[in-house]
């Protein structure tokens, strides 16, 4: 290739702009990141394993359960649904509060995260788009390999395509809301190293309060801890979720009501999210601090 | 400092110096620990997640009869098996995967050849961070049990029943190595990261019982289970924390005896299988490379 | 061979991978004796880093043996390690623990080497300041910049106060000043302590100035041995000259055919772009003849200057040997380490 030829192809690239652009440039970054990860086969095995085995081990846990303390606690008394519903969608939370800023702090002790910040915030939102996709990709695998097994293994989820419906708008919504925690706590992270630590104990914090794997009333027995599970929107998520696969519950029921109006209180946090990372990035350019590390 | 200086420093000094072996160990560990103290994040996150799991369990167990675990001979609380098992978790990711993720982080420093480039063998390394984790994990149990115990367990703790679960873990360590060793193996055949040793893990946690007991298995995944060394640690530990019994109990006796054949014929094997891949890297020369 | 500090024999090493075989080092003979500056001198991917891992026993041979010190590598390679300080210079990757600071990798690495740590500490103190690191010593390597993690790297090759040394391309990275200081070091080591240096590089003039005796390396091959003073008389006889040029990319051929065509100008060696004209460089029988008649031969073009030049390694390379070397292709870098 010559230098005039080169020189051609770029000017090719001055002409992505716009929408269509955007969409390109967050295409390529979701593309390439998922070429990695399918080119360590063995990675993609052993998740696959992970998750079969996580799986099972509920399947017999399950085993263990009282069914009537289940059934008293407002459940089906299928254990396994239960569990597994909260696994799949626990799948959410790293990939989206944690992992941003996790592969924020990667580009910048690679280096390359200055040289992608600078080009043009247009690039660089391109970025962050690929890779709350990719993210969200992935765990969506896992999430209906999760459910799959948990069929596989007799777990009674709806075999309504309406109420799945229903139960996909649930986990776009989790999904966005805590997404828009991650996008805020990445920009934050530019400026406040230590916040990673923070992010990764909120993750565990949600998860534990959530009630991935037992019932949430029996937090009743501690109603502090009670209350302090109805502040995180993973709970209300979670609860709607499991309520709309495994109960069939309509998005009418005064139940599933409430838990909607509050994970629908955070939805403010995608506009503040997005928000709160361009003005820590804004400041991190003034600073100069996106290649310290 | 003129040249002269250093010249002199370095004729007049002695060149066949010695340290010994123990020596080396405890900097090795003491390196690890050192390396490990800059991910402090990570450490927060695994002494948060493992407390978080504790207080799972605990509650999960309100909801769990107790039938299993008291036909399987341990006792009538879901709680008390639970807690065991958590606690000697990282026992089981260190004797699995410390040599692994030793020769897998030595391979990304890019210091494999390095250390190999010294007269010191390369298992004064491993046993140092085997070490480390060892005694990390040790923190883990320090932390756990006595958290168990305020929430309600009735596992039994004086100091028979230390020494046993002691000696108990210390034969878990022992008796998984091999594995470790052949996972560590595979990592310097394969450098794909250490999702073998992350499997295992997975796997022993199943198969070995860590949340439920293996009597509800069926019968051909419980015949893997018996394949287990972990299956036969865990039963000691177990045993013996629920009851209040020490090594001379003849349930823990049969599990440790067990365990020490595990030993007697996994060495020798994976000791083998594992130079065999090492002088094999030397010769494709693909030892350093990440 | 135990009267040489390092002899190998027939030392042969070839990697073989998917659909390719590369013979990195082929039967390669040295002999290097006790208290000699040694330099190992070619391009990338000639085999050096190869060559230089097999003596460290990292590297099992496919064929031959070596000795150092008289021990062999193949059967007593704890000895040999004992009395080696070996360095991988800056392309040979991290060699450091990036997580931990300066000053306690080198007393780790001391320990390694057997070295107790009240010696080592002495040691690293003199050695840190002499290399002006003692002020990063605390600070972790994550933090260095890439000249002192390699003074870090020698001292660290230095500590157990070795016999021999097998340093890869010690001075590539540091800079001007610091490597000039290496140097020096370097020299007096063999000279006032008698240790052994085996110097690999691929910058002529170092080695030139520092080597007792020279080997230079191509394909694996050695192509040719001697002293600095034989490589100098056959590079000598090279005499080359480069034109400096404003010209347009279409103009450059129309140059370049004028050039072929004259008397004195013997062979066109290479031409590249640089920022502002081309620089051409050429081999002549007699430069003062060659100089003044290229300059009548471009009169109408905008030479910028033409002078008498020395020759680069490659081309002193097709000189001693009459072959062109070739750099080896990515692949093998990537399989054999990079030199």
């Amino acid at each position: 290739m010559s230098f005039e030829e080169f020189k051609e192809t770029l000017a090719d690239e001055e002409k992505i702009h716009g929408l269509y652009g955007f969409l390109r440039k967050a295409w390529a970054s979701w593309f390439y990141q998922m070429k990695i990860y399918v080119s360590y086969r063995m990675n993609l095995a052993l998740d696959i394993i992970d998750i079969v085995l996580s799986a099972l081990i509920y399947y017999y846990v399950g085993f263990l359960v009282s069914t009537d303390d289940l059934v008293k606690l407002g459940y089906t008394p299928d254990y396994v649904a239960f569990a597994l519903s909260g696994i799949a969608l626990s799948r959410y939370l790293w990939t989206t509060i944690a992992r941003l800023a996790h592969k924020m702090r990667h580009e910048i002790s690679a280096g390359t995260f200055e040289s992608l910040a600078a080009i043009d915030s247009d690039n660089f939102k391109s970025w962050i788009t690929g890779q709350v996709f990719y993210g969200s990709t992935w765990s969506s695998s896992t999430f209906i390999l999760t459910i799959l097994v948990g069929y596989m293994l007799g777990a009674k989820f709806t075999r309504n395509p309406f109420v799945w419906v229903q139960a996909i708008f649930i986990v776009i919504l989790v999904i966005a809301i805590h997404a828009a925690i991650g996008v805020m706590a990445a920009g934050m992270y530019i400026i406040h190293k230590q916040l990673e630590t923070l992010l990764v104990l909120m993750i565990s914090v949600m998860e534990f309060f959530g009630g991935v794997i037992y019932p949430l009333a029996i937090l009743w027995n501690y109603p502090i801890l009670y209350y302090i599970a109805l502040l995180m929107p993973f709970t209300h998520g979670l609860e709607l979720f499991r309520r709309t696969i495994i109960d069939e519950k309509p998005l009418t029921d005064p139940k599933i009501l409430t838990h909607l109006g509050a994970l629908c209180a955070f939805a403010p946090l995608i506009y503040i999210g997005l928000r709160v990372y361009e003005y820590y990035l804004m400041k991190a350019k003034r600073l100069g601090l996106l290649s310290s590390y | 400092m003129t040249v002269d200086e250093i010249l002199t420093l370095f004729k007049e000094s002695p060149t066949d110096t010695k340290v010994s072996n123990v020596r080396k160990v405890i900097a090795a560990m003491l390196r690890r620990a050192k390396i490990r103290f800059n991910y402090k994040t990570w450490m927060i996150f695994d002494f948060a997640n493992t407390l978080f799991m504790v207080f799972t369990y605990f509650l999960l167990s309100f909801i769990i009869l107790p039938e299993d675990i008291a036909k399987a001979g341990y006792g009538y609380s879901y709680f008390d098996f639970a807690l065991v098992g958590i606690a000697i978790s990282h026992f089981i990711t260190a004797s699995l995967r410390s040599l692994a993720l030793t020769i897998r982080l030595e391979q990304f420093y890019g210091t494999l050849e390095s250390v190999l480039s010294t007269p010191t063998d390369f298992v004064i390394l491993f046993m140092g961070d085997l070490l480390y984790y060892f005694f990390y994990s040790l923190i883990f149990l320090i932390i756990i049990l006595p958290t168990g115990i305020i929430l309600g367990s009735k596992i039994v703790i004086n100091i028979w029943t230390v020494l046993t679960m002691l000696t108990l873990i210390t034969l878990l360590v022992i008796a998984n190595l091999p594995i470790g060793i052949l996972s560590a193996g595979m990592v310097l055949k394969f450098k794909q990261g250490d999702p073998i040793g992350w499997a295992l893990t997975w796997i022993n946690q199943f198969f070995g019982g860590t949340f439920f007991p293996i009597i509800i298995l069926p019968s051909f995944l419980r015949f893997m289970s018996l394949g287990l060394p972990l299956t036969y640690s865990l039963d000691a530990i177990r045993y013996s924390l629920i009851w209040g019994v020490t090594l001379l109990h003849e349930r823990i006796l049969y599990d440790s005896i067990v365990l020490i054949i595990y030993a007697l014929i996994g060495y020798p094997i994976a000791i083998k299988i594992f130079r065999y891949i090492y002088n094999s890297a030397r010769k494709e020369g693909k030892i350093g490379i990440y | 061979m135990v009267d040489y500090a390092i002899a190998s024999e027939n030392l042969t090493k070839i990697y073989r991978g998917k659909g390719f075989s590369v013979t990195a080092v082929d039967h390669v003979n040295l002999k290097i004796k006790r208290g000699e500056f040694y330099g190992l001198l070619g391009p990338n991917g000639a085999g050096k880093t190869t060559f230089t891992k097999m003596l460290a026993t990292l590297l099992i041979p496919d064929e031959g043996e070596a000795w150092v010190d008289g021990y062999s590598i193949l059967k007593e390679p704890v000895e040999v390690r004992k009395r080696i300080g070996w360095m991988m210079g800056e392309t040979g990757g991290r060699a450091l623990y990036w997580r931990l600071s300066g000053y306690d990798n080198l007393v780790f690495f001391g320990m390694l080497q057997n070295v107790p740590k009240d010696i080592a500490e002495k040691r690293i103190r003199v050695l840190l300041k002499f290399l002006e690191l003692e002020d990063a010593a605390d600070k972790l390597v994550l933090e260095y910049s890439t000249g002192m993690r390699i003074k870090l790297m020698l001292i660290r090759a230095l500590l157990h106060n070795p016999d021999i040394l097998i340093l890869d391309e010690p001075t590539l990275g540091l800079d001007v000043e610091s490597a000039i200081k290496v140097r020096n070091f370097l020299r007096r080591l063999t000279d006032e302590l008698g240790k052994t240096i085996l110097f690999t590089s691929h910058n002529m003039y170092e080695v030139e100035q520092l080597c007792d005796r020279i080997a230079i390396i191509n394909k694996g091959k050695i192509i040719f041995e001697g002293t600095p003073r034989e490589i100098r008389e056959k590079v000598e006889e090279l005499k080359v000259v480069e034109i400096d040029v404003i010209s347009s990319d279409s103009e450059i051929n129309d140059i370049l055919r004028k050039l072929e065509a004259a008397s004195v100008v013997k062979k066109i060696l290479s031409y590249e772009r640089t920022k502002n004209y081309y620089k051409i460089r050429v081999t002549v029988e007699d430069h003062y003849v060659a100089i003044p008649e290229i300059a009548r031969i471009l009169k109408d073009n905008k030479v910028e200057s033409i002078s008498r030049s020395l020759p680069t390694l490659e081309e002193a390379f097709l000189k001693i040997a009459g072959v062109k070397i070739e750099e080896t292709s990515r692949r093998i870098w990537r399989r054999g380490g990079h030199g």
